[in-house]
């Protein structure tokens, strides 16, 4: 199963942010993804369908990023699946917080696509 | 940790931190390397801009528990925010803008740039909160604080055009 069979679901509240990730994502052959704009939308797409890896932003209006997680992860589908928190939340304390609560792994903005590579080669190993 | 002993020291660290951060987020994210000399302390008024993106901050100092507030903004004319969206979004310089995108990219900037410096103060016994971005349209505006509070202009020079980093700060 290559990267094109994969499906994503990219979350953050500002349109720059997720436009910057699908972009990232697409000319890393990953062209399957889909963007919601906070947590109460991502829960409505994964209602939809069963995604592959969910990127999502902390701090959003309406439901933010932990508390997604915290749902994801009570949801059979998602128990097990990649979540990569993409934030600028970057210090210690708040990377503890969120691997407690369930995020596989973490990415500080600003970032590379050399970054996003890195995190996506993780969470999809050849 | 190396909490800082005075309000001056306090105020380095927090204007250095959000200079670092601006540098970074500008390279990384719009391609565009800024040069500048430092801040210059403004005793009234701020500088005027067409497009500015702020984010509230409010934290304590971790040994004293003392608070510190204030604000972070961006200020831009509005060619050059129109140029740092169109290289941020890798798009030709001809390419049209979208007010609501170019709103919500120096948003996000603005975003960055008070992230970075509230990671990077944790580790130095300064503990900020930040809020949600907010994003001005308009003709020379400029920005208003609390009249007790100190106000810093770092004026950045890059490829895209000059902009201005604007910081608030309020030890009370």
């Amino acid at each position: 199963m290559g990267n094109a069979d994969k499906t994503i679901l990219v979350v953050d509240d500002s349109s720059t942010m997720r436009r910057i990730l699908v972009n990232t994502l697409n000319r890393l052959g990953f062209t399957q993804v889909v963007q919601a704009g906070n947590g109460v939308e991502a829960l409505a797409e994964c209602d939809k369908a069963r995604f592959d890896c969910v990127m999502t932003d902390w701090n959003m209006p309406e439901m933010e990023g932990l508390e997604l997680v915290t749902r994801l992860r009570k949801m059979a589908d998602y128990q097990k699946t990649p979540i990569i928190m993409v934030t600028t939340e970057g210090g210690k304390s708040d990377v503890l917080e969120a691997l407690t609560r369930g995020v596989t792994d973490y990415v500080v903005k600003p970032f590379t696509p050399d970054v996003i590579k890195a995190k996506m080669d993780r969470a999809f190993p050849a | 940790m190396d909490t800082p002993a005075t309000a001056e020291a306090l105020q380095e660290k927090v204007l250095t931190a959000i200079a670092t951060s601006a540098e970074q987020a500008f390279e990384t994210m719009v391609f565009c390397p800024l040069q500048h000399n430092g801040y210059v302390t403004l005793d009234e008024g701020q500088p005027c801009g067409a497009i500015s993106g702020s984010i509230g901050l409010t934290g304590t100092v971790q040994d004293s528990g003392k608070p510190i507030s204030g604000s972070v903004s961006l200020m831009f004319e509005k060619d050059t925010a129109e140029a740092m969206f169109r290289s941020m979004m890798m798009m030709g310089e001809d390419d049209p803008v979208v007010e609501a995108e170019l709103k919500d990219a120096i948003g996000e900037l603005a975003n960055m740039v008070a992230g970075g410096a509230k990671s990077s103060l944790q580790g130095q016994g300064i503990n900020f909160a930040i809020g949600l971005p907010t994003t001005v349209i308009g003709a020379q505006h400029n920005l208003s604080g609390p009249s007790d509070a100190a106000r810093f202009c770092l004026k950045a020079a890059s490829d895209k055009g000059p902009f201005v980093v604007s910081v608030i700060l309020s030890q009370r």
